[in-house]
């Protein structure tokens, strides 16, 4: 008797973790969100939710795109997902960081205050936006390292796996064009690692354990140089119109090759004529200008970018000694000539030593991250 | 993934006018021999060998067999025609190719050669327009095999070739001293693309990697951003720009630093990161800085990852990219800097531009073995650096745009480190660095050129005889005041400035126009007087005490001292007043306790037991040598100390010759028989040291036995005669240079400052009197 009631007590009072679970990983160019959409709720619950939660995950869950630029990546839904004793999907939405000032302003319209819950936010805009966050939406952030966040939602999104497929993939016959093809991998042990997150700009972190990583070096060369340039050079807007562009073109229009210089290989040096020697080479010359398309300079761009990333990425790899190199951010997002290009350099440079992997959720691990933090902080209250 | 390629000439009509006499330019065309061109982007560099006839002055005994008499001098001068090596470099804008090939065909004797080497992107371009003007075949060479040829030769042939660049610093250019092994080292050449070669010895490269952003890209890609067109005008706007305005800024992101990792928030976290983002337009400069920094940092980093994994800390930078452009050393510099925390300095070359051009150049005349000889820049023939920053100074910014030219002199013989150096690798020569010291440089500048009229007056009075000397004297004021103006602007421009290479710089000049020794004759007059005191100063010092005679010695090499060409204040005294004699300059001298004064211990010394072998570079003729040194190393022999003594190969100043002083030491043997039989006894030697200046670089003495055992260098002299005292002498030798020297043995620095300025500046008067005396610390090593 006295044990059933203590169990009853418990159930009554005993209200761990208040909904709604979010976590938020705000970059220098995007904002990215993870959601907990509970599946489980029981009746009694759904009647004590109170009105402002409700509208919130009705928003969330019913729509895929909220104003403007908000998008909900459908296709990256974790479903079934039990986590702190609650089964339900998680959900994962970006905005671009230009919108964060709309985004405050909804969570004061939407009374986000008087939920009782912690926003866990991780990035830059962590601790740019937390006064905003606190005098316009009176609104508490728990602030949260990157880089910790970024390796425990890889983790964690590796060991659940991708609805019952694996998170990670990699290229099989990277060098050959033809028969390069996405193979999806299940890795037993991902350490140590190299870790290259490319956001806007690019950090690399040397990870050995779940708790032992360093950040190697970075590159301010990253996605937002790409978009940024592809702005300045095509007019286009967007990341997507930047890639549509570069798909369709040329960049050997713009760069330069070694075989232009030599004529054919640089055999003094082991150098194939069909390997970039000057990026944007050919621009020196004015009627090479004025004869390229848009889509070839989006290309050359895109290529640029992303080698450049392969070359600083393989050169870490072997000072730290890892041969395992997990690339992952944004820049990634519906961006196969970035990701089959990383896999040709790392393992053309390498003679094979060196092996790209790529996670599916590529850009949302830092948000992630942070969502695991508030449950675990609210675990340790 | 790049290379040193080459990119096309930017479309700019270009004035093809040579501004100035090509006979000034391509010089000595009509002995040229061994032709090679490296023809780039813009610039065209040709390289040639050439011999250069000109006068030395040569002295001979007279046979003293006869009877003499009382006015006869001691040794005829005569000026006689020599022969030497010396290599041309020339370099200029790819529009004057057509006009410098039609100079060079209707100059060119020589039928010997067949061939010119070429190398650089744009050689086939021009290959059939060479074979057709010159009728020579063009034969190609690798561009990256004749880079780093080039590279080491400049690196062990040029002393201060390498400098750190510091924009802020009080001298831009802070000129590295040179390793004496250059291996290994790490060359970034950032032509359209970089490559990256890693330098182990003279013929073992690797090219270990690269990045195909490069030079290309910063032009090419600003080309379509900003509508300009030329790489230098890109290079402008990048000076204005502000990239922050385009670029995403850590604090862009974070608001501020991001603190756990610590990066600043003023760290560029995604180039370009703001146009991304923002709708707005960006101004051409800014974009243009926006992606300079974009590229240094991005060669930067990988040259660090490259250093770090191949454990070097010697990396060059080269490259059009590069090429002495104040904006990208800085941006390059800033990038190692930030990358490696100071751990690697990014190194610059003055002949960067060059090292393509004598690279071919060597390997077409292997054959004549350069590499086994040592070559010295000639500053009479070569422009030297020029200062790049046009608002610096827009004359000589322009001047760079037409002829630039480096000349290099054979040395007879390879050049060698004292020995007794106690670490040659750290050895300083020069005591003040001019560059950095710019009250020290106002100074001297001044001083030179108020000695101007005297050395002039000097070289005309050399040579009587000749009618057309007082013109050639007129060619050497102008080039001489010429390269003192250029050095009073670009003090950087012939590496590190110092006294010695002010002093050596007007030697080069004076030969330039056939002034070999504008002192003979006052040599041969005041070496045939101080003879005739020999012995009767002698005789006066054997009749002291000990104790006496040694302070009286000691005097004497001081007093000696005094009689110096080289300073103005004795040369106005000596001009004047011919009679100013021995006793006189002793009464000269400071009072005891002297400015540095190390006497007491050196006089301790000698009550020890004696050295076994002196090494003492001496410095002037006539009194100094004869009524100074002699008796000085007399008593040292006395006490059965051997004495080698070292002496100039060439005439520089009043300085003693070797040949000068073999003359002297026979008719001083001839007079007394302690110095007849330490020589006959082979306790007396004279060496020359390798050098035709009034300072002294321990590093490069060429030192050969004279007259017995000629080929012997010095390394063989101080190790079989156990040398355990050097004595240094005169301001050149030691306080211009040598001052701060640590040798491993004992040594005697002494000098008397005839300048009122130096005086001053080390705390004393005219005339005080430096007496340094040196033990090495036993203790050393020890710690």
């Amino acid at each position: 008797m006295l044990l059933k009631k203590h169990l009853f007590l418990i159930s009554v009072l005993w209200k761990p973790w208040s909904f709604p679970w979010f976590g938020m990983d705000i970059g220098g160019t995007l904002v990215k969100l993870v959601y907990f959409e509970p599946k489980d709720i029981t009746a009694e619950e759904e009647q004590e939710e109170v009105e402002n939660l409700k509208s919130i995950r009705w928003y969330l869950t019913s729509n895929t795109a909220y104003g403007k630029t908000g998008v909900r990546d459908v296709h990256l839904e974790l479903r079934n997902l039990t986590i702190c004793g609650r089964t339900g999907n998680l959900h994962f939405i970006r905005f671009p960081t230009a919108a964060m000032h709309k985004f405050i302003q909804m969570g004061r319209d939407k009374h986000f205050s008087s939920l009782h819950t912690t926003l866990c936010a991780t990035g830059g805009g962590a601790y740019k936006f937390e006064n905003d966050f606190r005098t316009m939406a009176d609104l508490e952030l728990l602030k949260l390292d990157e880089l910790d966040c970024l390796i425990q939602g890889l983790l964690y999104i590796d060991s659940v796996g991708f609805n019952d497929h694996p998170e990670c993939y990699f290229f099989e016959n990277p060098s050959d064009t033809q028969n390069c093809i996405k193979k999806p991998c299940c890795l037993d042990n991902l350490f140590p690692m190299l870790l290259v997150n490319i956001g806007s700009g690019v950090s690399i972190l040397a990870v050995y354990a779940k708790d032992d990583y360093k950040r190697v070096t970075g590159t301010s060369l990253g996605g937002g140089t790409f978009l940024g340039l592809c702005c300045l050079l095509t007019g286009c807007e967007t990341f997507e119109e930047a890639l549509e562009m570069a798909s369709k073109g040329d960049s050997t229009n713009v760069d330069k090759l070694v075989k232009d210089i030599y004529g054919g290989d640089y055999q003094r040096f082991g150098l194939q004529g069909s390997a970039v020697a000057s990026s944007f080479g050919h621009m020196m010359s004015k009627e090479k200008r004025e004869s390229i398309s848009k889509e070839d300079l989006a290309r050359a761009t895109l290529v640029t970018i992303t080698n450049n990333i392969g070359s600083i990425a393989r050169m870490c790899a072997v000072n730290e000694k890892i041969e395992r190199v997990v690339f992952v951010g944004n820049f990634l997002r519906i961006n196969t000539v970035s990701t089959k290009l990383l896999a040709y350099a790392m393992d053309f440079w390498s003679k094979g030593q060196l092996r790209a992997l790529f996670l599916e959720h590529e850009g949302y691990f830092g948000a992630v991250g942070a969502f695991l933090e508030l449950l675990k902080s609210s675990d340790d209250a | 993934m790049a290379l040193c390629g080459v990119a096309d000439t930017g479309s700019h009509s270009m004035d093809k006018s040579i501004t100035l006499p090509p006979d000034e330019i391509f010089r000595n065309l009509e002995n040229a021999k061994r032709f090679a061109i490296d023809i780039g982007g813009s610039l065209t560099k040709l390289a040639y060998y050439s011999t250069v006839q000109h006068k030395v002055a040569k002295v001979r005994s007279f046979d003293h067999s006869a009877k003499e008499t009382d006015g006869d001098p001691l040794y005829e001068i005569s000026v006689q025609e020599e022969i030497t090596a010396r290599l041309h470099f020339i370099k200029f804008e790819n529009a004057y190719i057509e006009t410098c090939l039609d100079f060079i065909k209707d100059h060119l004797v020589n039928t010997e050669t067949k061939v010119i080497k070429a190398t650089g992107g744009g050689a086939h371009k021009f290959k059939d327009l060479i074979e057709k003007k010159l009728k020579l075949k063009v034969d190609k060479e690798d561009e990256m095999t004749c880079l780093i040829k080039g590279c080491n030769f400049v690196l062990k042939n040029i002393p201060h070739e390498a400098f750190v660049y510091a924009k802020h610093a009080d001298s831009e250019f802070r000129f590295q001293h040179t390793h004496p092994d250059i291996f290994p080292y790490l060359l970034i050449n950032i032509g359209s693309g970089v490559s990256i070669v890693k330098v182990e010895a003279e013929d073992k490269f690797e090219r270990i990697g690269g990045s195909s952003i490069g030079g290309g890209t910063f032009w090419g890609l600003g080309a379509l951003l900003t509508k300009t067109k030329r790489f230098d005008e890109l290079l402008q706007l990048a000076s204005k720009g502000q990239h922050t305005n385009v670029d995403m800024l850590v604090k862009d992101i974070y608001g501020g630093a991001y603190g756990s990792l610590g990066l600043t928030g003023d760290l560029i976290a995604s180039s370009f990161g703001k146009s991304a983002t923002t709708d707005k337009e960006f101004s051409k400069e800014d974009m243009a800085k926006s992606l300079l920094h974009m590229i240094s940092n991005d060669i930067g980093q990988l040259a660090c990852l490259y250093a770090k994994l191949h454990n070097l800390t010697r990396v060059y930078f080269g490259g059009f990219f590069i090429r002495g452009h104040p904006v990208t050393m800085h941006t390059i510099t800033y990038s190692i800097n930030f990358f490696t925390k100071g751990e690697v300095q990014a190194l610059f070359l003055r002949h960067e531009g060059y090292l393509g051009a004598i690279g071919a150049f060597l390997k077409g005349a292997e054959e004549d073995n350069p590499n086994q000889y040592s070559w010295g820049e000639n500053y009479a023939g070569s422009s030297g650096l020029m200062s790049v920053s046009p608002e610096l100074n827009p004359i000589q910014r322009a001047r760079s745009g037409t002829f630039d030219m480096l000349e290099m002199d054979r040395l007879e013989r390879q050049l060698v480190n004292l020995p007794l150096l106690q670490d040659a690798t750290s050895y300083i020569p020069d005591t003040v660095d001019l560059t950095e010291d710019a009250l020290a440089r106002e100074y001297w500048l001044y001083c030179f050129e108020e000695a101007l009229d005297g050395v002039v007056k000097r070289a005309i009075a050399s040579q009587k005889d000749q009618p057309e000397a007082v013109e050639r004297a007129e060619k050497f004021r102008q080039k001489y005041r010429h390269k003192l103006q250029t050095l009073r602007h670009q003090p950087f421009a012939y590496g590190s400035l110092t006294v010695r290479s002010l002093l050596d710089t007007r030697e080069h000049c004076l030969n330039e126009f056939n002034f070999p020794d504008p002192y003979s004759k006052i040599k041969q007059k005041e070496n045939d007087m101080a003879l005739k005191y020999y012995l009767k100063v002698v005789k006066s010092v054997e009749e002291l005490s000990w104790e006496q005679r040694q302070f009286n010695l000691v005097k004497g090499l001081l007093a000696g001292n005094v009689f110096d060409w080289g300073a103005k204040a004795v040369s106005d005294v000596l001009e004047s007043d011919p009679e100013f004699g021995f006793e006189q300059a002793k009464q000269q001298l400071q009072e005891r306790p002297w400015l540095v004064d190390a006497y007491n211990q050196w006089i301790e010394r000698l009550k020890g037991p004696p050295h076994k072998c002196a090494l003492f570079f001496v410095d002037n003729s006539g009194i100094d040598i004869i009524l100074g040194v002699f008796p000085f190393i007399r008593e040292l022999l006395i006490r059965g100390t051997e004495v080698v003594l070292a002496s100039n190969s060439g005439p520089a100043l009043n300085d003693v010759t070797n040949s000068e002083l073999q003359i002297l030491t026979e008719r001083i043997a001839a007079m007394d028989p302690v110095i007849h039989a330490a020589l006959k006894e082979d306790r007396l030697a004279l060496v020359q040291n390798g050098s035709s200046s009034p300072c002294l670089d321990l590093r490069k003495l060429m030192l050969c036995e004279v007259p017995l055992r000629l080929d012997k260098v010095l390394a063989t002299v101080v190790r079989e005669r156990g040398t355990d005292l050097v004595i240094i002498e005169g301001m050149g030798r030691a306080i211009h240079t040598n001052y701060y020297a640590m040798l491993s043995c004992e040594s005697l620095k002494l000098a008397v400052i005839k300048n009122s300025w130096l005086a001053d500046r080390l705390g004393g008067k005219i005339f005080s009197v430096v007496f340094k005396y040196e033990v090495p610390s036993k203790a050393q090593g020890q710690h």
